[in-house]
């Protein structure tokens, strides 16, 4: 073949804007640490790199949710403690009150202690974690209102709506855990604490120790009530720490995975800039000395 | 012959070797002119003189000055060369869409689709909390705005090659009235002794730049003229060029010869723009209008069943008329009061089980046709325009490498080379040196004969 400087000139050009071409390309790899920086870099991972980042953010917010559940059952927790203790002493003032040797006046000091307790009761019964109303169910506003009589004292608690909903927090994609417990049976229902305490005073007033002791029974059955809930929250407790641990493990998974697809190997890439820049040094220096041959150097 | 023919013959051989040096120069300084193609001097002995004792040669004369060319390769090389000129000319559009979906880089539609979801989901942590919903509000303006941003993106790209389209049209329309326009002159000057080569060499110029524009077979016609025809349909017929236009009248734009019917196969850097701008850009306005459609229906459908603080239900989270990617909006009247945003299914303000039902929106395969989420879908989109972006990366560089080696074959014949005319020079600085000397012989000679006689 016949080849003209021109030739020549016109393949170095283009050689060498093959090396730069790979060297750019090599170099953007290197310096912003990623082998992805487009979609056409990699059409096939690309949609897969765009998903474990959805994901990944998903995660983190559902780990926010877990967190929330968690520091409103760590608040019921603490509150159905108190409640627990509270109900404890009333149960033993009870014990204290149907004993025959008691008089009047130990006995209208009872009542007195039992009341404070029933006002704690109702205190607790709307406490807050936050802004939300631990006990309201979904009713999200205050949610017993108690009656009293003309001395201020009350005679009677009732829910201010409906506080039997379920409050769910979202865990994962397909699961949510619900973070509140059921207020049968305690604050709600046939038969709640505010009446038994209520009973319970009143027995205690007017003397009545058969009626005391017959308070007994119930306190008894509405701690054992307390005690279940609170393994209740212990229980949701640890499946919300579950499902967290399970979104830390797949985190690891998906992040290894995205780095996978997604970063520059960068020994790799350092080997390969060199490599290439070798060859393009070398390519410049052939041309250089090349360009510079002719004939016009030989003919005098 | 006597001997002032042979001084003639002198004088013949140093006006060839002149010529000769000439054309030389003339190559040597054309070295490096883009189209030139090497000329050639074609030299023939005289006719001789014929005596009883046989033919007397009578000197040398010029026959030709060729160009050097090989047609075969300038018809596969103006062929070749629309492939690439297309996919050079798909290159800068399909990278500008690329960074219009440059999701990649962590800021983009499906970055403001997850904190649009995740806001949600913080509206069922605290559902009556007004910071939350003004939250969801935010985040939702967001995601309206980069639809916004993605939808006149696209239409400002598509009418800047709209632009571009008419000024390749234009240039295209303008080559081929020159071609014509020097096949004119060629056909004028046919019949003088010498090719017009010039002439020729900027013509196949012209059609070498006509090439990379738009894809053109050539053939040679009568009196050196070039014809050039698209298709089937000729372009360039001798001395008339045949116009182009661009049919707008349909939202898929066209080209067209003057009131006839459309190209199919345009080719070229023109057909490359056609197809991004009828295909790429408008499948993607229509893929980014599905999804704006189908989010604004489920989003709203799903809204309408819960209800709001004040205890409403029925209510539109987006503008239900925005239903392009365009002209999605929010609900005016839940951005002035976002006590509407409607979460609880039974009016009960502590329900957050609307919140999460939107947040679930993310994970119902409700995009093409119930087979894809959202985000999946969108994803698609961006592994799509990828995978066209790159399919046409690798066809510039397959084009590149054929045109290159196909113009090194072209150049390999016409290419000027410095040490071949070197050496030709050489040669001539001899010949004319020769001949001079024959001429001063001779002169030598005559002296001597005319001293005879004195």
């Amino acid at each position: 073949m016949r080849v003209t400087n021109q030739m020549m000139a016109s393949n170095f050009i283009m050689n060498l804007n093959t090396h730069l071409e790979k060297l750019n390309r090599l170099q953007e790899e290197i310096s912003s640490g990623k082998r992805v920086n487009k979609p056409s870099d990699d059409p096939s991972s690309a949609p897969k790199i765009m998903e474990i980042e959805h994901q990944l953010k998903m995660n983190d917010q559902y780990k926010k949710n877990i967190q929330n559940g968690i520091s409103r059952l760590n608040d019921t927790e603490s509150y159905l403690n108190n409640l627990q203790n509270i109900v404890t002493r009333a149960r033993d003032l009870a014990i204290q009150g149907s004993n025959a040797t008691l008089s009047r006046d130990d006995m209208e000091g009872m009542a007195i202690e039992v009341n404070h307790i029933l006002e704690e009761t109702v205190s607790l019964s709307n406490k807050k974690s936050f802004e939300d109303y631990l006990f309201a169910g979904t009713y999200g506003k205050e949610p017993f209102k108690a009656t009293r009589n003309g001395d201020g004292e009350i005679v009677g608690v009732q829910p201010a709506g409906d506080v039997s909903g379920k409050v769910y927090r979202q865990v994962n994609a397909n699961e949510k855990i619900q973070i509140n417990i059921e207020n049968k049976n305690l604050f709600a229902g046939d038969q709640t604490i505010f009446e038994d305490l209520i009973d319970l005073r009143d027995a205690l007033r007017e003397g009545d120790k058969d009626k005391v002791a017959d308070v007994i029974g119930q306190l008894n059955t509405r701690l054992d009530t307390i005690i279940e809930r609170m393994s209740e929250v212990g229980v949701k407790m640890n499946a919300l720490d579950d499902r967290n641990n399970l979104i830390e493990t797949e985190n690891l998974s998906l992040s290894q995975f995205l780095g996978d697809l997604q970063d520059t190997d960068i020994a790799q890439a350092i080997v390969n800039y060199q490599q290439e820049q070798l060859a393009y040094q070398a390519a410049l220096q052939a041309g250089g000395q090349m360009l510079q041959q002719t004939a016009l150097n030989f003919l005098k | 012959m006597g001997i002032f023919g042979v001084l003639s013959l002198g004088k013949r051989g140093i006006f060839a070797s002149q010529f000769g040096l000439n054309t030389t120069s003339n190559n040597i300084t054309n070295a490096n002119t883009p189209g030139y193609a090497r000329e050639r001097v074609g030299f023939v002995p005289s006719l001789p003189q014929y005596t009883a004792f046989g033919p007397l040669g009578n000197g040398v004369d010029i026959a030709t000055v060729q160009r050097l060319r090989d047609r075969t390769l300038d018809f596969q090389y103006w062929n070749q060369n629309s492939f690439l000129g297309n996919a050079e000319s798909k290159e800068k559009y399909l990278n500008q869409i690329q960074y219009i979906f440059n999701d990649l880089n962590g800021d983009g539609l499906s970055n403001a689709l997850d904190d649009f979801w995740n806001s949600w989901m913080d509206l069922a942590n605290h559902p009556a909390d007004m910071a939350s919903r003004s939250l969801v509000i935010e985040k939702s303006k967001g995601l309206v705005a980069k639809f916004h941003q993605k939808a006149s993106q696209l239409q400002s790209l598509s009418s800047s090659m709209v632009n571009d389209i008419q000024l390749t049209l234009d240039r295209i329309n303008t080559l081929s009235q020159q071609i014509a326009g020097i096949n004119n002159k060629i056909v004028q000057t046919t019949g003088v002794k010498f090719d017009n080569i010039t002439l020729k060499d900027k013509r196949d110029q012209l059609i070498d730049e006509l090439s990379s524009l738009i894809n053109v077979s050539a053939t040679d016609g009568k009196n050196g003229v070039t014809n050039v025809s698209v298709g089937s349909i000729s372009l360039v017929d001798g001395v008339t060029a045949t116009q182009l236009e661009l049919d707008q009248s349909k939202a898929q734009l066209a080209l067209r010869f003057k009131k006839g019917n459309n190209i199919e196969d345009v080719g070229g850097k023109i057909g490359g723009l056609l197809e991004v701008k009828n295909h790429v850009i408008s499948k993607l306005k229509t893929q980014l209008n599905d999804f704006a459609r189908n989010f604004v229906s489920s989003v709203n459908t799903l809204h309408k069943k819960y209800y709001g603080l004040d205890g409403y239900n029925g209510r539109n989270f987006f503008d239900p008329t925005g239903i392009s990617a365009d002209t999605i909006a929010l609900n005016q009247e839940l951005v002035k009061d976002p006590k509407q945003i409607a979460v609880s299914s039974d009016g009960s303000i502590g329900d957050n089980s609307g919140a999460l039902a939107m947040a679930h929106l993310k994970d119902q395969a409700i995009m093409n046709s119930g087979a894809s989420t959202f985000s999946e879908f969108y994803g698609q989109l961006i592994s799509e325009v990828g995978e066209t972006a790159n399919q046409n990366a690798l066809a510039i560089s397959e084009n590149k490498a054929i045109v290159q080696s196909l113009d090194n074959q072209r150049q390999s014949v016409m290419g000027v080379s410095i040490e071949e005319e070197m050496v030709n020079m050489i040669k001539y600085q001899h010949s004319l040196q020769a001949a001079s000397k024959i001429i001063s012989t001779t002169d030598e000679m005559i002296q001597s004969i005319l001293n005879m006689v004195r």
